[in-house]
């Protein structure tokens, strides 16, 4: 219910809500959750596994219970934690895992059979007779668990991935992040200041405690209002820092767009920020922790801080009678808030014995909670003290079994946290994370004035480490009040008690782990799944702890932790895989010649990050081998034109090119003339091919390397490391030029026709013979016309700058209609290649070697290069070697298949006869047959003879005949002619 | 993570290639024997502790760099550039 | 006699305007200087004659009179704005390259905050200067990072991916300028 005239919401402001069908109204400055315990919506959920009755727990980002669905506008967000959703206008939230209603849950029949149901249940219960469990046991084991469903329609939200850099980030704006950031600020530091919750204060938007003589709400506005005032601050709200990495580097998720009811155009959703941080302050206060006593998870029993929260910050209270039971010091502050603000305080049960206070409600010393009642709402608890029971009635109670520092961050470089017997916690290793210092509760400083104390302290360091000058700063005065704690976690007893409340594991389920030899904290984690709901167990872990360490007769510290990973919150799989979906996944390398080729109706196909035409139909063709068939028979007899800008091309100048090539290629560019052009193999340092492609001499000290478009990247990763690495000696340099000419492919025996009637200068035999290599003149413009050719045919590649290349190929589109031509795509290249034996990255595809393909005897005697020594390893040459040969198929209608292996025909067809594979394959339109090239061990011996085919994939079986590998004008009279 | 490239400053590791030991730096003559070569190809201690690196910053000024780095601590050393190794 | 026209990469110039911040294409030559060695007093001063401007240092531009000129890598310095002359070719490494790269001003007072949603570089103000320029990853593309004024910023990727480009900056455009609304 809500109190009048408490809290820190907007009254004025009305927000409308509808949760479980049912039309509420809270506060501008609710959160979901407080806006449900102002309506008295106590009940908000059921849990995962016995379906139990639950409410919620906490006000913070911890949040087991409180999960609910979230639906705006198209989407629906499972899983959201009421305690962090802003209420806007307008929400629209639905419990989870419940059926058919929250108040009657047909699945809470699983609650009576939790005997059978214990921790390890399923390993025992679902293994015979083992065929059911995949039929059986699993879908009905998926059906009945699980927190909220899944959204299955596309998700149109957008999230956001975004990069910050500070010299000091501070995790937390509780005391201790204020005080720092502060500090680290007047310093005149470059400093990000990150908090998970709308406001900044932390706990000061909670409490009543005043700070230099105000409330502690207006200290921190205050701060806050100085910070924001800096140009060296930035503020980050909403954001959970997530994860801690190396240098520095830390995840943090922004919610964004959360607590708005339409997303305005633009605007994501959520946003995962990478923060670079030369230094760190950890501020991320401390996270309370429950008393596990039987039945101790009825709606209506929460956090005592959650409690006081909702009192405080929302002038919300849990109940009409509240009690609260607690262990340490803290646990009374949420009784006198309560007796002060009016609401009635049935008791105060203290563990420790010999508390004397005095106050207008009962306080019970020594005493403890064993049992509460009140299926959907808590009505009554009972309490032992002095040896005797009692009931009380009570709508709500709050519980503290004290403070963990929030050291989950500290933890994720593997540093482990040290136990304080004193605080009963454990507190972050120093230096764990290199850069970072913590302050505050985090640090395991749990009184205000020390807190804040500790704060400007940690930031006076960090800023000397800096080497800055810290201000100094007069520290404020708190209401201080000192934490006292005596350790109490289980109150034993008959009834179950809950640790993890959101996967239902109890004391006894700890206790089972124990008993059956899950000893170590890490085994009883995945025995009874502790810790492993969405919570990562931050209500509930160091009590399991020493529930374990109690069952084993060990200390917590010997006990040891389960290890902390990110995120420390949950983060959606949306915003950690921001900026990849759609568009975003790849950039999209397109050619000058994309957009005639659309206009052509090319369907596009993708080689790397480029988008290549695959071929050009023409009307009346219904099937890509109908256009494939007729561009190479159009290549073959008149002239093609294709657009080959994607080939990686490398411009290498200076007077040590030829003797930086020589060690690159395995056959020698020295003795190459200028004017001319030369085909070249490259091999890795480990002998085997790694590209393969023309360089062109252009002048004595200046070459023009080309790579395949596959192996574009890798190559020119290789030049840098060969001349960095290994010969820093050389003098020259090399840029890539791949983008900067469009460059064209003219092939078939009328390509110098089509040619001649767009140069200024014509080209014959002796200005341009075969692997020759000009400057030429289109109009005004100077391009580089090559005489090379993958087809087989007399053909050329002519380039130009880049901004030509639209032109320049429609103009050679419209030249070679004229002589019967046209363009051709990526299959009629194919196609032409295989037929003319020339390879690709399909051959040459990492494991093969110079002598695989046939080319040991290019590898130059003269001199060194890359992998020649490892190539001559007798491994990589020799009869046991799969060579490259053709295939052809004995009746020519049969199939091959790329990737299917060979076999002798006689042999059973599996992998210990296994004599190669097809690596390509293709229709041939000039040789009426099916053709392919594949890798067969001795092959080059074994032509003339036959192998079988088998692909086991799709059960093909082809005889082939072993042949040569090109099938086209062998003595290449077409080339040169 | 972050390198700190001599060239260009604290840059993130997404703009590196991971090469491998710096053991590549020193190729063996061409005539070294099979053990040498088998060395500088193959061989590679797995060590917990201080190691030399090459990364090559791809994705920014295109410089071969030593990183000497704790592999168990994640700590960056130092960073030189290749061509200037043993200078 | 046949006339081939130029086209830009996206065929018209790119010109876009998102809340505070403009993007415009940059119509400009662009060739690099290779030198592996020492950089020669000669070349020095030749470079001097043919730009007016000293060589850059590392991560420095530098502009005058339409001319820019560039650290561009490890090994490379750009010149833009002119053909440099076949003196300068004589005695270092020259190659046009104006083709190559889509060059764009993005421009604003959130522009900064643009880019720091689409690289990983530093883009504080008092880190990243005007004079300065970057080369690093811009959504997976090698990318050329310059501030040229304090809310000016000069990009440059390889041609080929204009769209990519243009898709990436329009949505963090998008973002920011609903944020600066929101705000």
């Amino acid at each position: 219910m809500r109190l009048p005239d408490k809290g820190l919401v907007d009254r004025d402001h009305v927000l409308n809500f509808q949760f479980n069908g049912r039309s509420l109204k809270g506060f501008s400055g609710d959160t979901l959750a407080s806006a449900l315990l102002a309506n008295d919506e106590i009940l908000v959920g059921r849990s995962f596994k016995y379906h139990r009755p639950r409410g919620i727990m906490t006000s913070g980002s911890e949040e087991p219970n409180a999960l609910v669905t979230v639906s705006r506008g198209q989407s629906n967000e499972p899983n959201t934690r009421a305690t962090v959703q802003l209420l806007y206008e307008g929400l629209v939230a639905q419990p989870q895992n419940a059926w058919p209603s929250l108040k009657f849950d047909a699945l809470g029949i699983n609650d009576y059979l939790s005997n059978f149901l214990a921790a390890g249940f399923y390993y025992k219960t679902f293994m015979w007779p083992p065929p059911f469990w995949e039929w059986l046991y699993e879908p009905l084991i998926r059906r009945a668990a699980g927190l909220g469903t899944l959204d299955m329609a596309y998700d149109h939200d957008l999230y956001e991935k975004a990069y910050a850099h500070c010299d000091v980030l501070i995790i937390g704006a509780g005391p201790s992040g204020l005080m720092a950031a502060l500090t680290v600020a007047r310093a005149g530091v470059d400093v990000i200041l990150v908090d998970e919750n709308n406001l900044l204060g932390g706990r000061l938007l909670s409490e009543v405690e005043e700070i230099d003589n105000v409330p502690g709400h207006i200290w921190a506005a205050d701060v806050t209002a100085e910070l924001e005032g800096l140009s060296n601050v930035t503020i980050m709200t909403n954001t959970a820092v997530t994860g801690a990495y190396d240098q520095g580097t830390y995840g943090a998720l922004e919610r964004v767009g959360h607590h708005l009811s339409v997303l305005p155009e633009g605007l994501p959703l959520e946003t995962f920020w990478r923060i670079s941080a030369r230094r760190t302050i950890l501020c991320a206060g401390a996270l309370e922790r429950q008393i596990a006593f039987p039945n101790n998870d009825r709606p209506g029993i929460m956090t005592a801080s959650g409690m006081r929260s909702y009192l405080n910050q929302y002038g919300v209270s849990a109940g009409k009678k509240v009690a609260i039971f607690g262990n340490n010091s803290d646990a009374h502050r949420t009784a006198r808030d309560f007796a002060n603000s009016g609401v009635e305080v049935v008791a105060m049960i203290d563990s420790r014995p010999g508390v004397s206070k005095t106050a207008n409600y009962p306080i019970y010393s020594g005493a403890r909670v064993v049992g509460t009642s009140g299926r959907l709402g808590l009505r009554k608890i009972i309490i032992e003290h002095d040896g005797k029971t009692k009931a009380l009635e009570c709508d709500a109670l709050g519980v503290s079994g004290g403070w963990n520092p929030t050291v989950h961050l500290t933890c994720h470089m593997n540093g482990r946290p040290v136990w304080d017997p004193k605080l009963a916690s454990f507190l972050p290793k120093e230096g764990a994370i290199p850069g970072m210092m913590v302050a505050g509760s985090a640090a395991g400083t749990m009184d205000t004035d020390g807190v804040l104390a500790e704060g400007y302290e940690v930031a006076r360091i960090t800023v000397k480490d800096l080497g800055k000058l810290a201000p100094n700063i007069n520290l404020p005065k708190s209401d201080n009040s000192p934490y006292e704690i005596t350790p109490f976690w289980d109150v034993g007893g008959a009834g179950r008690a809950w640790l993890d409340f959101q996967n239902d594991v109890t004391t006894k389920d700890i206790k089972q782990a124990a008993q059956e030899n899950f000893r170590s904290v890490e085994h009883m984690k995945r025995y009874t799944t502790q810790g492993m709901a969405t919570d990562q167990g931050k209500n509930s872990n160091v009590a399991a702890l020493a529930v374990l360490a109690d069952a084993t007769g060990r200390g917590i510290p010997e006990t040891g932790t389960t290890t902390f990973r990110p995120p420390y919150v949950p983060i959606a799989m949306g915003a950690l895989g921001a900026g990849g979906s759609g568009k975003g996944f790849a950039p999209e390398r397109f050619l000058s010649s994309h957009m005639a080729t659309e206009e052509l109706g090319a369907p596009m196909i993708e080689a790397g990050l480029w988008y290549r035409p695959s071929y050009f139909p023409q009307i009346g063709e219904t099937h890509w081998r109908q256009s494939c068939d007729r561009e190479v028979e159009m290549v073959r007899s008149k002239v093609g034109v294709c657009d080959v800008s994607t080939l990686g091309k490398i411009d290498i100048q200076g007077k040590d090119a030829a003797e930086f090539l020589d060690l690159l290629y395995i056959n020698s560019f020295a003795s190459l003339k200028v004017g001319r052009v030369r085909y070249g193999l490259m091999l890795r340092e480990d002998g085997h091919v790694m590209d393969d492609g023309t360089c062109a001499r252009l002048d004595d000290n200046h070459y023009l390397m080309t790579t395949t478009t596959a192996a574009a990247g890798q190559v020119m990763r290789h030049m840098d490391f060969v001349h960095q690495v290994l010969r820093p000696d050389l003098d020259l340099t090399f840029v890539s030029v791949t983008e900067q000419w469009a460059q064209f492919a003219v092939a078939g025996p009328n390509s110098r026709e089509a040619l001649n009637s767009i140069l200024v200068n014509n080209i014959n035999d002796e200005t341009l013979p075969y692997m020759g290599c000009n400057e030429v003149q289109i109009g005004d413009v100077t391009g580089r016309l090559f005489r090379i050719s993958f087809s087989g045919e007399h053909a050329y590649e002519l380039a130009v700058p880049s901004r030509f290349g639209d032109s320049l190929f429609r103009l050679l589109l419209e030249k070679t209609q004229k002589l019967g031509g046209g363009p051709y795509g990526m299959e009629a290249l194919n196609t032409l290649r295989i037929e003319k034996g020339f390879i690709t990255h399909a051959e040459i595809h990492g494991r093969t070697t110079a002598f695989d393909i046939g080319m040991m005897r290019m590898i130059s005697e003269k001199k060194d290069c890359i992998g020649k020594v490892m190539a001559a390893r007798p491994g990589m040459v020799g009869e046991h070697r799969e060579q490259l040969v053709g295939l052809r198929p004995v009746d020519p209608v049969k199939e091959i298949v790329s990737g299917a292996h060979l076999f002798e025909i006689d042999d059973i067809s599996e992998r210990k006869n296994d004599q190669g594979y097809v690596t390509s394959m293709c229709y041939s339109p000039s040789t009426k047959s099916v053709i392919a090239q594949a890798f067969l061990r001795n092959g080059r011996a074994r032509i003339g003879s036959k192998v079988k085919m088998v692909d086991h994939l799709n059960g093909v079986e082809t005889i082939c005949e072993v042949c040569n590998l090109v099938f086209f004008d062998p003595d290449g009279g077409r080339l040169r002619g | 993570m972050r390198i700190e490239c001599p060239l260009c400053g604290s840059r993130d590791r997404r703009e590196f290639y991971y090469q491998g030991h710096a053991t590549a730096l020193d190729r063996p003559k061409p005539e070294a024997t099979p053990e040498i070569w088998d060395d500088y190809l193959h061989n590679r201690e797995n060590l917990a502790g201080i190691t030399e690196d090459l990364w090559h910053h791809e994705h920014g000024c295109g410089a071969w760099l030593v990183v000497k780095r704790n592999t168990i601590s994640h700590e960056i050393l130092s960073v030189w550039l290749a061509k200037e190794n043993g200078l | 006699m046949v006339d081939l026209i130029a086209v830009n990469p996206m065929r018209g110039a790119i010109s876009l305007k998102i809340g505070t911040v403009a993007v415009e294409e940059v119509q400009t030559s662009l060739f690099t200087v290779g030198v592996h060695k020492e950089i020669s007093k000669k070349l020095l001063n030749t470079m001097k004659s043919v730009t007016g401007m000293d060589w850059p240092n590392v991560c420095q531009i530098k502009s005058k009179d339409n001319i820019s000129l560039m650290w561009f890598d490890h090994t490379h310095v750009a010149i833009m704005g002119i053909t440099p002359t076949l003196q300068l070719k004589k005695i270092a490494a020259v190659t046009d390259v104006s083709d190559a790269w889509l060059i764009i001003d993005i421009d604003g007072i959130d522009a900064r905050k643009v880019l720091s949603r689409v690289t990983p570089t530093d883009m504080r103000e008092q880190r990243f200067k005007t004079g300065m320029t970057q080369r690093g990853d811009l959504m997976h593309m090698q990318a050329s990072i310059s501030c040229i004024e304090e809310h000016r910023f000069r990009i440059m990727v390889f041609r080929s991916m204009a769209q990519t480009l243009v898709h990436e900056l329009t949505i963090a455009m998008k973002s920011v300028a609903a944020r600066t609304r929101e705000a």
